[in-house]
């Protein structure tokens, strides 16, 4: 017997490694990092130069300046963000950033995570907190012990010891995102509002957004907004039980997450619903699939390429000593976007050009470390 | 039987919530039973019920799983990359898939006999692997969906058959072969004597290590199948599969008349269960329930519903 049971062991295990390695292969390519190159080509090319000085300055090393990434969980929103600020890094002649995210958004592996990194040597990061008020704990902690510390993603809450942070403008972006729903469905007829956890105040903002830009429009009923919905199958559930119960008001479905967007991608591929309108939010293949396929109208893009590309330059600056103007704003708005079929293949390359508009004015916002 | 035991039964006054849920809801809502709403209801029926069904066969041994969502994450997850990245076929990317669960089971259940059995022995197990199984999950996909699933998989469980969808009908397939499993099989009266005592089991010759290796096989099969289920009627695998199973897995069997403490199930009690919970959901997003109040009103409808059917237990 006992014998037995250590084959099933031997079996379970061997199984299990042969699954991973399935799944693994031909999964999805994390390995981004570059290498820390001093050539000055990038450099000449950048809009930094001549502004930013380029590599260690004078009383620094090249240690000083390795920085690194740390979002508030394992998400595709921060997919683009490595690359992003490598290309910073090598526009800079600074080391290769490195990247990091707990699994789930809980605020104590997030600092664990912190914890390493800045004893490894880190000494500049840009972040977004896993949790906006313990996340500024944290914040205090390492600004504390000379970390700079750069927001994106989402702010943590105010006041906090972070330079700043870059992020979208929640409000804004589900305000836009209304408003091209309604015109796609030619200013007239029902829409129903699908949001993440309410206790965010993110979702609360979107929330009021959606109900304004809808009040601006006679002919438009905001039929009902729908919130605790970011799961995969919670999102298809509330979809089709407020189709099945208000279908004939339905005219079109603004999503402010991942996970409904997607179900609308599928759901909305459905003849029967050809007439239904939707905008969805963010750029994961699953909803750019949807928009070219005429499911989705559009999405409301963000910026997360952006946000990682200037933190890293900010860190950078921060570094060399430039410090940030008393009279800035805290929160940037890094931007959003409307992809529609027409640039759904050209997402990365928008906020590319966005980024670097807001770059040409960039260390307007700072005082130059003096000479 | 006559309908005086009838009446005293659980699915009796189970089944009258039910209907007391439904005619409020028509009164309400004229639309409520409306293809398109029975259809989206069963829909959610099928992979609730399953759900409760893997652990209404946890429970039944005495014990609990609380990685039943992870095994179903996993199954979903795995079996999806396999066709999505190596072309597998359909067919056997869910032999594999069920595999899984098969795997994920063994894992389980031979922790839970090294750690002591059953009861909370079961529950920190299973806590652990569901963190293992997660951590797996989140290692392979980094957080992403796999969105490539085939059309001929998706089919599978989102189609009809005349009005009832595909899902339902493997769902009562697979939960009429449970039926049968704890009604006429040696395996299913062990099971359920071993979770009603399992040191008198024990004395009587039920192996501990084989029934719980067995309860925890079987009901991971269910839960793999359950995720790739969702797979099916979602369309995408998303590495979040199976995180808001724990509250439906413990309610539907518990409403549907499984003892709490272990040997004795009510197989299509679980149904019920099942579709209480779906009705629920349902009605919150039909009356058009403000958002900050959904989940406030979900448990404390379905605490209510628990409370009412202890209460008439006693009294019979």
């Amino acid at each position: 017997m006992k014998k037995g049971k250590k084959f099933i062991s031997i079996v379970s295990c061997v199984a299990l490694a042969a699954g991973m390695m399935a799944g693994c292969k031909g999964g999805t390519d994390s390995s981004s990092s570059s290498s820390q190159t001093q050539d000055k080509t990038a450099y000449d090319q950048s809009v930094w130069k001549d502004v930013v000085e380029f590599g260690a300055v004078d009383g620094k090393t090249d240690k000083d300046y390795a920085f690194a990434g740390v979002f508030g969980a394992i998400n595709s929103y921060s997919d683009p963000m490595q690359g992003a600020a490598d290309i910073a890094a090598e526009e800079l002649g600074i080391k290769a950033t490195e990247f990091d995210a707990p699994k789930d958004w809980v605020q104590n592996d997030q600092n664990t995570i912190l914890d390493g990194l800045i004893a490894k040597g880190i000494k500049g990061i840009y972040m977004m907190t896993s949790d906006p008020v313990a996340g500024n704990e944290q914040i205090s902690k390492m600004t504390s012990s000379g970390v700079p510390i750069v927001c994106v993603g989402g702010s943590p809450s105010t006041p906090s010891k972070a330079t700043l942070t870059l992020a979208t403008d929640v409000y804004q972006a589900a305000y836009d995102g209304t408003i091209n729903l309604i015109k796609a469905m030619g200013e007239t007829g029902g829409v129903v509002g699908l949001c993440g956890a309410v206790t965010d105040t993110n979702t609360q903002s979107r929330m009021e957004a959606i109900q304004k830009a809808c009040a601006e429009y006679p002919n438009v009923e905001l039929i009902q907004i729908i919130g605790d919905i970011d799961e995969s199958e919670a999102s298809v559930t509330a979809i089709e039980n407020i189709l099945a119960a208000k279908g004939d008001q339905i005219s079109g479905f603004i999503s402010t997450c991942y996970y409904p967007s997607v179900a609308l991608a599928k759901i909305l591929s459905d003849e029967r619903y050809s007439n239904v309108h939707a905008i969805g939010c963010d750029t994961d293949e699953a909803v750019l699939d949807g928009i070219k396929s005429g499911a989705l109208d559009g999405t409301m893009s963000q910026n997360p390429w952006g946000q990682a590309y200037l933190a890293t330059v900010t860190l950078k600056m921060l570094t060399d000593g430039w410090t940030y103007k008393a009279d800035q704003d805290f929160l940037v708005d890094s931007g959003s976007f409307y992809i529609t079929k027409d640039n759904a293949d050209k997402v990365e390359q928008t906020q590319m050009e966005a980024t670097m508009e807001m770059a040409k004015t960039w260390t307007d916002r700072f005082d130059a470390p003096a000479k | 039987m006559d309908f005086a035991k009838i009446r005293k039964s659980n699915s009796f006054s189970v089944s009258i919530i039910i209907v007391f849920m439904v005619v409020v809801m028509c009164f309400f809502k004229r639309n409520y039973l409306s293809a398109d709403n029975i259809s989206a209801l069963l829909k959610v029926l099928a992979v609730t019920t399953l759900v409760g069904v893997s652990q209404m066969i946890s429970i039944a041994s005495g014990g609990m799983n609380v990685s039943i969502g992870s095994v179903g994450a996993m199954a979903a997850i795995l079996s999806g990359l396999l066709m999505q990245n190596l072309k597998v076929p359909v067919l056997l990317s869910i032999l594999i898939g069920i595999g899984i669960g098969v795997l994920c089971g063994i894992i389980n259940g031979l922790l839970i006999y090294r750690n002591g059995g059953v009861g909370v022995a079961s529950f920190l197990t299973t806590l652990a692997t569901n963190s293992v199984f997660i951590g797996i999950i989140y290692m392979i996909t980094t957080g992403h969906g796999v969105s490539k699933i085939p059309d001929a998989f998706v089919a599978i469980g989102s189609s009809k058959i005349g009005p009832v969808p595909t899902s339902v009908l493997i769902v009562g397939v697979l939960i009429t072969l449970v039926y049968f499993m704890f009604t006429y099989t040696s395996l299913g009266r062990q099971i359920l004597a071993f979770g009603a005592n399992p040191k008198a089991a024990e004395l009587y010759g039920i192996s501990r290590f084989k029934t719980i290796l067995s309860v925890n096989i079987i009901a991971s099969i269910l839960a793999a199948i359950a995720g790739m289920l969702v797979v099916m009627r979602v369309g995408t695998a998303q590495p979040d599969i199976g995180s808001d199973w724990m509250l439906q897995s413990f309610a539907a069997p518990l409403i549907g008349g499984t003892r709490q403490a272990g040997g004795k199930v009510v197989v299509f009690g679980v149904i019920l269960g099942a579709l209480v919970l779906t009705i629920i959901e349902n009605a919150l997003v039909h009356l058009g329930v403000d958002v900050y109040w959904t989940e406030l009103i979900n448990g404390v409808v379905i605490i209510v519903i628990m409370a009412f059917d202890r209460l008439r237990s006693i009294k019979n």
